[in-house]
């Protein structure tokens, strides 16, 4: 267990000091630095450079990046707040993204996994119909589709909830719902196929022929065994709620991180852009850490030591 | 002659010696031929037309096509043509779709929309389908440290955030593929899509490759293990007619069936972006982007958003359910 | 051999299974009829596809999806099982009837212990403690050969070998101890020498505990060993059934004799090589008209391309389903 956890480890931290580089590096690539402006003339422009250590060759730049970053600085913002440090805007912002992202996984699990099961249980019944129906639109509508057109019809025309910002507890249903929309119709979906699948194996088989009620069948053998490509799904799920969290940040005007970060985006304020990305790249790849581990928990076949 | 002992059998039995005449070969294969097997690609055929699902999903992915590379010949406007005195029209005879404040028709914008919607859907999963199949083919033909190496690698590009990696990309290229588009015309055509399409080209090329050379790899492996089996089985007349019936259908039906779902997620994708504000460079439009300027005036123009937002669904949903029918019909028992 | 006595376990009575499948209706099985008394073992013989597992997942109400009963009965212990309702079929199954099934590999649950397994079979068809269990499972585990039970019952499938798992289904099964034991192909997804292990175990088990077997293979080699009698199941009829006798020394249907031509024996001259029976089985979903097998039958009539054959009684409890029957009583008569 020991070794196979610190094994999974180190191969997370190469994939995050990849990810670092691969963004450092891409940054580079642009020309211009985030002084050029009308505004500034080059002088100026240089001085600028100078004072953050931008005139410096680019693997110097790197070096003390990568150092910068192992001491957990990731450097100051350039234009948006200017000289606030990364991780405070990212301390600042990240609470209301992840408190959104962890509602919009928790709904998708609470409505998901019961609606795949039903859909699985009941298959070719008029519940399946539905809820193939509903999962599989809910798949093909992209979330900003939903963001909008529920905002549309919940918070314009009817008025039954706020448009926008996250100061009442009613203004995170329509963020959550549209975030966790998605996931909750790809995990029923998930569900209910790998739930069939599981439910014509040998082993359902031979549950049955030990004379095994159906709720044991379904609950016992086949549920613990389907509900194991969910847990591998959690991984995505996650980086997914960040991701798909500018969306919903952005129609709903929420101040979360995503919102920073497509505002760092438009400004070129290449610190925060890097800061975030490495930021949510380690939060997903720790996340897919976790979500492997519990897998191997799950599913005793697989051996730890190896 | 009727034959009737009790002992020997439990009813009357009427025969004659004709009945006796042994059979001929002829007569009995054509006993054989009236359940004779149908080829693999007409039994998925048959079954993909016996799914209703999958065949309007079809006739809708057809209709959609013309919609979207027809349509704009069609229309007495383009795309970028702001139309004066048609400011901010409600949908009407003359435009179905009404107008943007610019003036320009909405109608013809979503045709471009979803042709340029196709267009990344189409050519990111060819892009994936050619880059996939070559590495994962090599992969596991070479075998040993090569192939060790290459999975390697295509274990932590599995691991990177794909999304943020196609933001940052997006971004970075933005400059110098603009730079490159303006210097000179080896690009052609290229740069009317503007550098966001381009980057989430490079983008597939670099990252959404890896699911497909998984796939293909373990084709191989098993085709691999097949010959081996063959060189074994030695006598068999039966392995030829094995991998023609069963390994290759399986190879090409999982990757067409692959590629096929790969497009609603890669117009997916580019939705998402052009919503963010990083797609098509305007003037063009894609379905992202007009949802994403809708999104200013959206209490007073709500059908602004509604119609590209109901567009990309409807594409998304028909590839989708014709991928998920092409999938039963290729792989009867995955259903 | 287990003492037989003349009592019926049960009677399986033109039994008839169909798969609605999208293509049609797959006739699995078209009528089979036996029976068989208490303590005895029977073997069902024929290719994959000929209908021997279905049939025999018909005896325990478990019948993959789409399949179905169009027709006959079943009747075990006196009660028929094709009409019981649900419930009290779930107390039968497992308890009275239990089954071994062909893969080892797959049939037991890879996320629970086999221990767990088991007693979840005790559980449900018994009125033992939790203690008596364990117990039971010990006694179970050295029944069939698996040292260490009191380690090994904690462990799951995969730490297991394919024979290792087998033996640990043939716990399961005899848990309870059923009166009938059905047998699905157990030893065709092992290696030779672990089948041999497991035909071993089943003949010792078969004299220490008085159940009835139905073994169903494909392989009549391994009939000869353990079986009292067998029927020869093919598209999904019983072309000829007798004792274990009457199949190898006087078999009646050219099946059979493909069969029996086709088993590889051991002390065989190095050129005679193994005889395949030519062509492939019909399809179920058009079944011909006459003789399911003429299409691959050297020795096919005209009658058999259009009328089906009836059963002839061969011989004492020797039954054999062929034309060929016919054409010898019919010669005689004449000739007379």
């Amino acid at each position: 267990m020991a070794k196979y956890m610190i094994k999974r480890i180190v191969a997370a931290i190469f994939t995050v000091f990849i990810a670092a580089t691969i963004t450092f590096f891409l940054m580079k690539l642009v020309p211009g630095s985030p002084f050029t402006s009308e505004k500034t003339n080059e002088i100026a422009e240089a001085a600028l450079n100078e004072k953050y250590g931008l005139d410096k060759p680019i693997y110097v730049q790197y070096q003390k990046y990568i150092g910068q970053l192992l001491k957990g600085d990731l450097g100051i913002s350039y234009k948006l707040r200017k000289n606030v440090s990364v991780a405070r805007i990212i301390e600042d912002s990240f609470p209301i993204s992840a408190k959104l992202g962890g509602f919009a996984i928790l709904f998708a699990m609470a409505f998901g996994i019961p609606l795949g099961c039903i859909a699985a249980l009941r298959r070719n019944k008029w519940q399946d119909n539905v809820i193939r129906v509903m999962s599989t639109a809910g798949i093909a509508i992209p979330g900003f589709v939903i963001a909008t057109t529920s905002m549309l019809i919940f918070a314009l025309s009817l008025k039954w909830l706020p448009t926008y910002g996250l100061d009442e507890p009613a203004s995170y249903i329509l963020p959550v719902f549209t975030l966790g929309f998605y996931p909750m119709c790809y995990i029923a979906r998930l569900l209910r196929s790998s739930m069939l699948e599981a439910m014509g194996q040998d082993y359902i088989r031979t549950a049955k022929a030990k004379g095994m009620s159906d709720f044991v069948v379904t609950f016992k053998h086949a549920m613990r065994n389907s509900l194991i490509p969910v847990i591998t799904y959690l991984g995505p799920l996650v980086a997914y709620t960040l991701t798909g969290g500018f969306v919903v940040e952005k129609v709903f005007n929420i101040p979360g991180l995503g919102r920073y970060f497509i505002k760092a985006i438009d400004a070129r304020d290449y610190n925060i852009i890097m800061g975030t990305t490495i930021f949510l790249a380690a939060l997903i790849i720790i996340m897919n850490l976790v979500c492997d581990i519990l897998y191997k928990v799950v599913d005793p076949r697989i051996n730890l030591n190896e | 002659m009727i034959l009737n002992n009790k002992k020997l059998f439990s009813t009357q039995i009427e025969v004659t010696a004709d009945d006796f005449a042994p059979a001929s070969n002829r007569e009995k294969n054509e006993l054989v031929t009236m359940g004779e097997n149908t080829s693999f690609w007409k039994d998925a055929w048959r079954r993909l037309k016996q799914n209703k699902i999958a065949m309007v999903s079809l006739v809708i992915i057809i209709l959609i096509l013309l919609f979207a590379i027809v349509g704009p010949y069609l229309s007495p406007y383009s795309y970028s043509q702001q139309i004066r005195g048609d400011e901010n029209l409600t949908p009407c005879f003359k435009h179905p779709f009404g107008t943007d404040n610019l003036g320009r028709d909405l109608l013809v914008r979503t045709m471009i929309g979803a042709r340029i919607s196709l267009l990344i859907g189409i050519g990111a999963a060819l892009l994936v389908l050619v880059i996939g199949s070559i590495y994962g083919a090599i992969s596991g033909l070479l075998g040993g440290t090569a192939d060790a190496v290459m999975m390697r690698i295509v274990e932590v590009i599995y691991s990177l955030p794909d999304m943020l990696v196609i933001i940052l990309l997006s971004i970075v290229l933005n400059d110098p593929l603009t730079a490159a588009f303006d210097s000179g015309k080896a690009l052609g055509g290229l740069q009317v899509l503007g550098p966001g399409i381009i980057a989430m080209f490079i983008v597939y090329a670099l990252l959404y490759w890896v699911g497909m050379a998984r796939i293909v790899r373990g084709q191989v492996l098993q085709l691999k293990e097949m010959e081996y089996v063959n060189a074994a089985r030695a006598l068999g007349s039966n392995n030829a007619r094995l991998i023609k019936k069963h390994l290759l259908p399986n190879c090409v039906g999982q990757l067409v069936v692959t590629t096929m779902l790969q497009i609603p997620s890669a117009i997916f994708t580019e939705a998402y972006l052009s919503f963010l504000g990083i797609g098509v460079n305007k003037p063009l439009a894609s379905l992202g982007s007009l949802a994403s300027d809708a999104l200013n005036g959206i209490s007073s123009y709500p059908y602004r958003l509604l119609f590209p937002a109901i567009t990309i669904s409807i594409i998304i949903l028909a590839f989708n359910l014709f991928g998920d029918g092409l999938r039963d019909a290729l792989d009867p028992k995955m259903k | 051999m287990a003492e037989l006595n003349n009592k019926s376990l049960l009677n399986v009575n033109d039994f008839e299974v169909s798969f609605f499948t999208y293509a049609g209706e797959v006739k699995a099985v078209r009528g089979v009829t036996y029976e068989l008394k208490h303590g005895e073992v029977m073997g069902i013989v024929g290719e994959s596809g000929s209908g021997k597992s279905v049939s025999s997942y018909g005896l325990m109400g478990i019948i993959p999806d789409p399949g179905k009963i169009i027709g006959g009965s079943i009747t075990f212990d006196g009660k028929d099982i094709t009409t019981m309702p649900e419930k009290e079929m779930a107390q039968i199954r497992g308890k009275d009837v239990s089954m071994i099934f062909q893969d080892p590999m797959t049939s037991l649950n890879p996320v629970y212990t086999v221990g767990n397994q088991i007693d979840e079979s005790l559980r449900k068809h018994t009125d033992l403690n939790k203690q008596q269990r364990e117990e039971r499972i010990i006694e179970l585990f050295k029944l069939v050969g698996i040292n260490q039970p009191e380690k090994r019952m904690h462990q799951y499938p995969h730490e297991f070998s394919g024979g290792m798992r087998q033996r640990v289904m043939i716990a399961m099964a005899l848990a309870c101890n059923p009166k009938l034991l059905i047998a699905d192909e157990p030893t065709t997804a092992l290696d030779v020498t672990i089948q041999a292990q497991i035909i071993e175990l089943m003949k010792e088990l078969k004299d220490k505990i008085n159940m009835s077997i139905i073994f169903i293979t494909h392989d009549l080699g391994v009939v000869s060993e353990i079986c009292d009698k067998v029927a020869v199941m093919y598209a999904g009829n019983i072309v000829e059934s007798g004792s274990i006798d009457d199949i190898f020394y006087d078999p009646k249907h050219p099946y059979t004799w493909g069969l029996l031509k086709s088993i590889p024996k051991l002390n065989a001259e190095e050129h005679e090589r193994l005889i395949p029976i030519e062509g492939t089985p019909v399809d179920l979903i058009n079944p011909p008209q006459g003789c399911a097998f003429a299409p691959r039958c050297e020795h096919a009539m005209k009658i058999c391309l259009t009328k089906k054959p009836p059963l002839c009684h061969v011989g004492e409890n020797h039954d054999s389903l062929c034309w060929l029957n016919v054409k010898e009583e019919f010669d005689k008569e004449s000739g007379k």
